[in-house]
């Protein structure tokens, strides 16, 4: 009986067509692009909702200023669509990143920019990864991205000495990026 | 060695105190244009300023001006000394996913951080 026991067959991952970094830098420009353009949106809308607010409460000033009382909160509510230019950035990033690199990756495998340049973001074993695995990999992206100086551009170059040619948001994650085309 | 280079050379070349900054001798009048413009400090107000009282070993007014100088400045220390360990057991030895999942956390702290002493200083 013994003999004819033979060991399951172990876990062993597909060979796979790893992206070259080249198209995996032109297809975070583009998804890069869209990001710009969500921010563009956003900042518009808030600078309608600001100055609308401003106003509406710059009027509300001007009379309690008539009674000689300090003023001011016009010019900070207004100012605070300002403020947002720094938090803009990773908002717009994380917004457009829920539907480009967690929805549109967990659906079909690939970003816009993914899908322009013909890859696909997969698994150890080739499978499309899960939507828990693709928020963490956002984070861990925009996390990096915060990281002064050298975060990223570390993320950027890993690729360069990886033999998998993984980014380090891949590593953080344990996902590929494969050549389909 | 590049980074622990760059902050020897910073810590030579540069000073601060709670209000100005001197470059090789020379005061410095940089300002900040939103605070300028707006009345208020930026996120990033008193950064410099932080980081080179870091540097000297002033950690109460670096503390003071941007907590996130010493965190900034101990983040890249850390990182230093992790990088001196590529040449020693090569590149690819690094554990990359303990490296990218630190770093990741590096990072939001230090946004928080940035953001959270801003909230504070509003009007």
């Amino acid at each position: 009986m013994a003999q004819n026991w033979s060991p399951p067959p172990s876990p062993v991952a597909p060979t796979m067509n790893y992206a070259l970094w080249v198209d995996r830098v032109l297809a975070a420009l583009i998804d890069g692009g869209i990001a710009i353009l969500v921010m563009f949106v956003l900042y518009v809308l808030l600078f309608v909702v600001g100055g609308i607010g401003s106003m509406l409460i710059g009027a509300g000033e001007a009379a309690v200023s008539s009674r000689g009382e300090p003023g001011g909160l016009s010019s900070l509510f207004g100012c605070s669509t300002c403020c947002l230019f720094f938090i803009l950035p990773p908002v717009s990033y994380l917004a457009s990143g829920l539907l480009n690199k967690v929805y549109l990756v967990t659906k079909r495998g690939y970003s816009v920019g993914q899908g322009l340049m013909k890859l696909k973001v997969v698994d150890s074993h080739g499978n499309i990864i899960s939507t828990g695995t693709a928020v963490l990999r956002l984070l861990c992206t925009v996390g990096l991205g915060f990281v002064p100086v050298v975060g990223g551009a570390l993320d950027l170059l890993w690729p360069l000495w990886d033999n998998q040619r993984q980014t380090l948001h891949d590593k953080a994650v344990g996902t590929f990026v494969i050549k389909t085309g | 060695m590049v980074l622990i280079l760059g902050l020897v050379v910073l810590r030579v070349a540069a000073w601060a105190d709670a209000n100005q900054v001197w470059l090789l001798g020379k005061q410095l009048h940089w300002g900040c244009w939103f605070k300028e413009h707006y009345g208020f400090p930026c996120p990033t107000c008193g950064m410099t300023r932080s980081v080179l009282l870091t540097m000297h070993g002033d950690f109460h007014n670096a503390l003071l001006l941007n907590p996130a100088g010493p965190f900034f400045i101990a983040g890249l220390i850390l990182l230093a000394i992790i990088s001196l360990r590529f040449p020693l057991i090569g590149l690819k030895e690094i554990k990359s996913r303990q490296l990218a999942l630190g770093l990741s956390l590096y990072g939001w702290t230090f946004a928080c951080v940035m953001l959270g002493q801003w909230t504070f200083k509003l009007p």
